[in-house]
């Protein structure tokens, strides 16, 4: 098979962390190429490096026997290489005919031909077997068919390598069906798709090899028909767990939080569990799983159907208020979007949850909201000259200890931590550990939601882990290994 | 570094001290006491508005009706005096539960429709406007009884009633601002909506409120400013609203929401104030007057912009994530 795309000793690196680390890999001309890999094992990473979004630090890209080390966006589509990215760059308002020609010429007049545009699209869109109105806005089609319109887009493009992230997340079984015939064809015409999934059915359908990443680093590559689900798993997840995890000593007391058929239209399905005081449950499952619609589900901030019950009684959760009303906090997935107030300092911050408690009268008294910052600084040991300093400039470190500062102003019985250690350095996921394993000693109820293995493992007391909106296992401290919590998450009993 | 940061937060202090300097040189009878009481009052309708502007600019929001309102509040409190006989405490009291009606009703449509404010108010503006062309017939209603007038015309002491209105409104909404939990609530949702909801904040109610609020206001000044001119024209405060947005944005309040204070807005008005009493002074015409607002204001934004600027940019490379 002829090499159409190699890259050579990639590395790029991020304040704190490596993101990849010497990743070599090539693909070959018309195969269907699947990079598999766990959350954050560097697959978007790669994806940006080779359509040149972002620059690797070493390394470089070979497209057709021809090296590059500074790729950039225009120079990659101009070469062939498209990607569709799960957020689709699609102009909602635009017809398919003028997204599928988006910012290029389709005739040499300056003119737009619309009935060029339109004759070109429709011939594109009917290579493929459908038939579609080419100028109706693209806001109107279904997921599946504005896939396509990303399709006839690269296609248009003259395409050779089309990177797909995520395909099949957003389409129903017959839709990815649709979707496998349409891959089909692009392979008859030679073109190279590297197929990006958490999806292992799909894989071994699709895919002629796969190639395994884990933590930045390239582990190998497989032909489909060479490799066994369970072999694909244990390449996946085979890491030496090597990071010290704070050991505590602590009791675990009465149910605090109990879930009972959790479900919502969108995704949850009949999601039951408990959580008891001093415990710490994890919550494990890949991107789309629905852990975060649980979390935010049980804390009021979505709407869903089921019962929450915290102390055994039965509470109405409907918004955010209620939540925080009866305990529970919410430690959000995205802390600059949901978790701090960027614009504002570290003491309006954390004090913000409680302020109505130390307020009389609607006036807070500056006191006790000073005293209140100073308390949480030490405690938490957040590194910063005052707490004037406004939150913006704080690391991600600090920054996400002030959102857990801003909970336990508020006197939770219920603590619900989506991703506690994303983006953060070791020196300072330790120190958060430490602080979520002395909450559970103070009898505290966790659910800590993570991607990340050595995280649940280390720290939880239980794990369930969740597939597409449901439960499908749970296990124990002891009988919990980084394959069956994969296995589970992929739907694998 | 640590002189820029004092530059930037005083910024309009600096601006407003540049401009009285120049006006103190350049003309005569302009740094006298009578002359900045002068300036206070005729800035006072501006100031009572811009204390309500602030507020919902902080917020995120924008009131295009403030303007109209004027008009609408001096008609119909006209109305019910001349027309009606209404004893003035009660005329006062059922315009301003009108202009708080509007007000709620312009926060209503905005958080239920979730259309842009911009969008809702201008509609209302011009609803506003017609009404108080109806409500006049339109032309001004005259003979506003003598106890009314004394509200625009009054003193209490060497200090205009206008200015004491506009004084005790500031500093009580900057009281608000500042040192209550409702102002922290404020800057939260202008500085982020979601984090501010996920944090309890009860944005919706709030954001009506601080609508309704801004109705109050503008009633408030409405009425200053039919005793001010002894009548109630339905064209009074066309193009006030602009006025309005212009003075709080030179006085530091972003218009993305979630930065400002109430005494920059003050401070934006005052220059607004000064710029064309100042003018005036030296017989500089109307036309020109309104030139060098549109520049002045420009350059305060302009400097705002740059200053930060600098400080995203550094903001952004440590943001990249890690996938």
């Amino acid at each position: 098979m002829k090499t159409i795309l190699t890259l050579e000793h990639i590395t790029k690196r991020y304040p704190g962390v490596i993101a990849l680390e010497d990743v070599s890999m090539s693909f070959g001309v018309g195969e269907v190429h699947a990079i598999m890999g766990e959350n954050g094992a560097g697959k978007s990473t790669l994806i940006k490096i080779i359509s040149g979004a972002i620059s690797p630090d070493e390394g470089r890209i070979l497209f057709e026997g021809q090296a590059y080390e500074n790729m950039n966006p225009i120079l990659s589509q101009k070469l062939g290489i498209g990607v569709i990215y799960q957020e689709f760059n699609l102009v909602p308002e635009l017809s398919i005919a003028d997204n599928i020609f988006l910012g290029r010429r389709v005739t040499d007049s300056l003119l737009v031909d619309q009935k060029a545009m339109d004759r070109k699209a429709r011939e594109i869109i009917e290579e493929f077997g459908i038939h579609l109105d080419v100028t109706q806005p693209v806001k109107k089609l279904t997921v599946a068919y504005q896939q396509l319109v990303e399709i006839a887009k690269s296609i248009s493009n003259q395409v050779k390598v089309l990177i797909m992230d995520e395909p099949s997340a957003p389409l129903t079984n017959r839709e990815i069906e649709a979707m496998f015939g349409i891959i089909q064809k692009l392979k008859e015409r030679g073109i190279t798709i590297i197929y990006i999934s958490h999806r292992m059915d799909e894989i071994f359908r699709i895919a002629d090899q796969i190639s395994v990443m884990r933590d930045g680093r390239y582990i190998d590559t497989r032909s489909a028909g060479d490799i066994s689900r369970a072999q694909l798993i244990s390449l996946m997840v085979g890491r030496v767990l090597d990071q010290q995890y704070p050991a505590i000593e602590k009791q675990i007391g009465e149910v605090a939080l109990e879930v009972r058929n959790l479900s919502s239209t969108e995704l949850l399905k009949d999601v039951s569990f408990q959580v008891r005081r001093g415990e710490i449950v994890g919550l494990a499952g890949l991107v789309g799983s629905g852990r975060t619609e649980t979390a935010r589900a049980i804390y009021g901030a979505d709407e869903g159907d089921g019962d929450v019950l915290i102390d055994g009684k039965v509470v109405t959760m409907k918004r955010p208020r209620d939540g925080i009303k009866h305990g529970i906090a919410l430690i959000p997935e995205d802390r600059k979007q949901h978790g701090v107030l960027l614009e504002m300092n570290i003491r309006e911050n954390i004090s913000f949850i409680t302020l109505p408690s130390i307020s009389r009268m609607t006036v807070i008294n500056r006191s006790k909201d000073r005293c209140l910052s100073l308390k949480y600084i030490d405690k938490l040991q957040i590194k910063t000259p005052s707490p004037e300093q406004t939150v913006k400039n704080l690391s991600g470190g600090n920054q996400q200890k002030i959102v857990l500062a801003k909970s336990l102003a508020g006197e939770s019985k219920v603590m619900i931590f989506d991703e506690p250690t994303r983006g953060i350095d070791v020196g300072a996921k330790y120190e958060i550990y430490q602080l979520i394993n002395r909450l559970a000693q103070n009898g505290m109820a966790i659910l800590m939601i993570s991607s990340e293995m050595p995280e649940l493992l280390g720290m939880a007391d239980r794990i369930l882990v969740m597939h597409e909106g449901r439960i499908t296992g749970e296990l124990a401290r002891g009988e919990a290994t980084q394959e069956k919590i994969l296995s589970l998450a992929s739907g694998q009993p | 570094m640590q002189q820029k940061f004092i530059l930037k937060k005083f910024s309009t202090v600096i601006i407003l001290c540049i401009i009285i300097a120049v006006f103190a040189i350049l003309a005569d009878s302009f740094f006298t006491w009578r002359n900045f009481i002068n300036v206070l009052r005729q800035i006072a309708v501006l100031g009572i508005l811009s204390a309500g502007m602030t507020f919902v600019i902080i917020s995120g929001g924008m009131d295009l009706t403030v303007g109209a309102l004027l008009g609408l509040t001096g008609v119909f409190c006209a109305k019910l005096l001349v027309d009606y006989q209404l004893h003035p405490i009660i005329a006062i009291s059922v315009t301003l539960l009108l202009l708080v009606l509007m007000g709620t009703c312009s926060g209503m449509l905005i958080v239920k429709l979730q259309v842009p404010a911009i969008v809702i108010t201008l509609g209302m503006m011009t609803v506003a406007r017609g009404l108080a062309y109806i409500i006049s017939g339109g032309v001004p209603i005259y003979k506003i009884p003598e106890g009314v007038v004394f509200l625009g015309q009054g003193y209490i002491g060497p200090i205009p009633v206008p200015v004491i209105t506009m004084l005790v409104i500031v500093a009580f909404a900057a009281f608000v601002l500042k040192r209550t939990y409702l102002g922290r609530f404020i800057y939260a949702i202008g500085g982020n909506e979601e984090a501010a909801r996920l944090a309890g904040v009860p944005v919706n109610t709030l954001k009506v409120g601080l609508y309704s609020f801004s109705g109050l206001l503008a009633g408030i000044a409405g009425i200053t400013l039919m005793a001010r001119v002894s009548s109630g024209a339905p064209a009074s405060g066309t193009g006030m609203e602009m006025d309005v947005v212009t003075a709080v944005v030179i006085g530091g309040v972003s218009i993305n929401g979630g930065k400002g204070t109430i005494l920059g807005a003050f401070i934006g008005a005052i220059i607004i104030g000064i710029l064309s009493n100042g003018l005036t002074i030296m017989n500089i015409g109307e036309y020109y007057q309104m030139v060098v607002k549109g520049v002045v204001l420009i350059l305060a934004v302009a400097f705002d912009a740059l200053s930060n600027r600098e400080r995203s940019g550094k903001f952004k490379k440590r943001e990249e994530k890690v996938t």
